[in-house]
């Protein structure tokens, strides 16, 4: 007896009017996969932050630059006195190097349920979108991204791109990960009678923080 | 869900005079279309990007064996397996054999039309385990016991006060006392009772927007960000997703991303897009020990090559109706099944047979905004016309409108002795017609005329004023 697996081939196949592709056809197509069509995209200008940051304003998303990575846990301070957050912190592992100041309680580890504030490292940032992307790493568990309120994100300048398609170019030079999050703004719905209300499930606060150096 | 397509034209009558919908309604449609059009308006390639999808879509149609199969070995090669459905019955025994094996007792689910199509939630139910939708529109619809009149905004149709009603009949059990009536405690409320589902649930399922080729990833587009803590939270993570949700490439994706947004809520791009690809890695401290993605036929891979064949570019945008006067005017219930509007019209008839759905592909002026909004260029209007034609071939009509319609027929295809009595026509209607400008009644169409009034013509037909015109230019 057919599978049904089969039985769904078998019948793709009868509908298309040809038999299973042979191998030069598969080549080809397998030739399409590694160099991929690249089709228009949107204009984003020479001034890729400028864009950035008002891509990222226009969905409620807010920023501020340092200048190197030793500025990091003020401009963390800085955002929890500002909003009156706890000191505590789920923290990326790629920023245990820091050297933070005792007064914050600093988490590596996935998130949890009363977790307040999190801070995790962007793989890059995209001018077009406004949008930071996120992978899974044990490094940088997912739910990071989600659990927290209040989502702090760092993005070195030279990660920042024009377009989405060199987000592909630059995760193919490494393994995939299991979760790409392409993360614009914090986490909204609209739901109720289509008015706009930040922080249905996800985030309410995303605060980007843009490393020059 | 249960199908009531068969009573479109009574459901149809009651939304008319439904006035909360018609105030819901209203308050939707100017919504989306100016959103929609100012995100296109502020993109200059999107004609082409459209063009860019429609082949993209055809290209991966044509080869589509290939793609699936690579797409599986993708999948397996991160940790996952592939299943295949041929029927919803299949679909649902497989979802809910992964559910028993995890020993579940509690799902949260991410929104997915196609768990809807195979009915999923109840099937999971009736085994004991409990679903909680997790997007907020369908956790509305979920407690109001209804289904989706959108398919991008399932409780479109319900206002605040609908809500704050559900919400206090509801979470008394979690700790609600009082009724909230402001939409932000309302988002809050459920934000707070749907937390503590995310938390314990065993097992998350979800649908997908794309399924990738290259990499054996799904794509996931949402603005709450529950469809993330639906797949990384529990134990077991799900896709469901037709098959004709394949896409090659990461890039091809990209150019589809761009214009989903955009003709679905007027977003350059939502806020979470998601790629899953395969389970948690070994080292990592999150995500599913379990990647299940349920592939699903449902009759797809019949359409392919025939003349049904373009619905298959159809990515669930939702354009085609917040663009359809139909839809505007009676809502997404009446259509009586999980797709509504003009890509429901085509789809439900597919998906459930004619003989129960034949209102819906009768149920339009053919007006042709659904095709013009469409970003895959789906000839709606046409595929409506098809299954008016599979209809009448199929002896689905009542012998009435089968026998005028063949009166008609015979005049339409003797172009003479048609002009000679549209002629006659004409002058009888225009005599008759003259004072009033309008016929309130008219002999043989007073169902027609009973909400409407027929505009008397001008005395003479298109042919003789076009014949005038050529003799005395
Ligand atoms: S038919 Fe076109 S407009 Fe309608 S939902 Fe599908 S893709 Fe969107």
């Amino acid at each position: 007896m057919m599978s049904t697996r089969d039985l769904i081939f078998t019948q793709i196949r009868q509908s298309l009017k040809r038999p299973e592709l042979d191998e030069n056809a598969r080549q080809q197509l397998e030739s399409r996969i590694a160099s991929p069509p690249v089709f228009e995209r949107p204009a984003v200008g020479a001034d890729l932050t400028t864009k950035f940051f008002y891509q990222l304003e226009k969905v409620v998303g807010t920023h501020d630059t340092i200048s190197t990575l030793t500025d990091l846990p003020f401009a963390i301070l800085e955002f929890l006195q500002q909003h009156q957050l706890p000191k505590e912190l789920v923290v990326d592992r790629s920023f245990q190097p820091l050297s933070w100041p005792p007064r914050l309680s600093i988490n590596y580890r996935a998130a949890q349920a009363n977790d307040v504030t999190s801070i995790t490292q962007a793989f890059a940032g995209i001018a077009e979108t406004g949008s930071v992307v996120l992978i899974s790493s044990p490094a940088s568990p997912t739910t990071l991204n989600f659990l927290p309120e209040n989502h702090l994100v760092v993005l070195k300048q030279v990660d920042l791109v024009a377009h989405i398609e060199e987000v592909w170019k630059k995760l193919r030079l490494q393994a995939m990960p299991r979760t790409v999050n392409f993360i614009t703004g914090p986490s909204r719905t609209a739901d109720i009678e289509q008015t706009i209300q930040l922080g249905a499930h996800g985030p309410r606060r995303l605060h980007l923080i843009l490393v020059k150096k | 869900m249960q199908s009531t397509t068969h009573q479109f034209k009574t459901k149809a009558v009651a939304a008319l005079n439904n006035e909360q919908l018609q105030r819901a309604l209203k308050r939707t449609k100017g919504h989306f279309i100016d959103k929609r059009r100012a995100a296109v308006d502020a993109l200059p390639e999107f004609d082409s990007l459209r063009q860019r999808a429609k082949e993209i879509k055809e290209h991966t149609l044509a080869h589509l064996d290939f793609y699936l199969e690579r797409f599986e070995t993708q999948v397996q090669a991160q940790g996952g397996q592939v299943h295949w459905a041929q029927t919803p019955q299949q679909a649902r025994a497989q979802i809910l054999q992964i559910c028993q094996a995890a020993q579940a007792k509690r799902v949260t689910k991410g929104k997915s039309m196609v768990s809807e199509e195979i009915n999923l939630n109840s099937a999971l139910e009736a085994a004991g385990i409990e679903v909680t939708e997790t997007d907020l529109g369908e956790y509305i619809i979920q407690l109001a016991k209804e289904p989706p009149s959108h398919i991008i905004a399932p409780a479109v149709h319900k206002s605040r006060d609908e809500v704050a009603d559900l919400f206090l009949a509801h979470h008394q059990q979690y700790g609600l006392t009082q009724r909230l009536s402001e939409i932000p405690q309302l988002v809050n409320e459920a934000r707070q009772v749907l937390r503590a589902k995310f938390l314990t649930a065993d097992v998350g399922i979800t649908g997908a927007n794309f399924l990738i080729a290259e990499t054996g990833s799904t794509v996931i587009v949402t603005n709450e960000g529950n469809g993330d803590l639906t797949n990384t939270l529990p134990r077991v993570h799900i896709v469901v997703a037709g098959i004709e949700k394949m896409v090659p490439t990461l890039e091809e994706v990209t150019t589809l991303l761009r214009i989903l947004a955009r003709s679905a809520t007027g977003q350059e791009i939502t806020s979470y897009t998601t790629f899953s690809t395969g389970k948690k890695r070994p080292d990592d401290l999150d995500g599913p020990q379990e990647f299940h993605v349920v592939l699903i036929d449902n009759g797809r891979s019949t359409w392919l090559g025939n003349e049904f064949h373009e619905m298959l570019r159809c990515i669930r945008c939702g354009a085609c109706m917040n663009h359809c006067p139909v839809y505007s005017s009676i809502g997404g219930h009446a259509y009586g099944w999980v797709y509504p509007g003009p890509m429901g019209s085509v789809l439900t008839p597919l998906l459930l047979g004619l003989s129960t759905t034949r209102d819906l592909p009768n149920a339009s002026t053919l007006c042709g905004r659904c095709e013009a909004v469409c970003p895959l260029l789906i000839p709606l209007p046409k595929l409506l016309r098809y299954l008016r034609i599979k209809e009448y071939r199929a002896h689905l009509m009542p012998a009435k409108t089968r026998f005028l319609l063949s009166i008609w027929a015979f005049y339409a295809k003797h172009p003479r002795l048609y002009h000679f009595f549209a002629s006659r026509k004409m002058r009888w209607l225009a005599h008759w017609g003259r004072k009033r400008g309008a016929f309130r009644y008219l002999p043989f169409a007073g169902n027609w005329t009973a909400t409407r009034d027929l505009p008397a013509p001008q005395g003479e037909t298109f042919i003789s004023q076009w014949q005038q015109r050529q003799e005395h230019p």
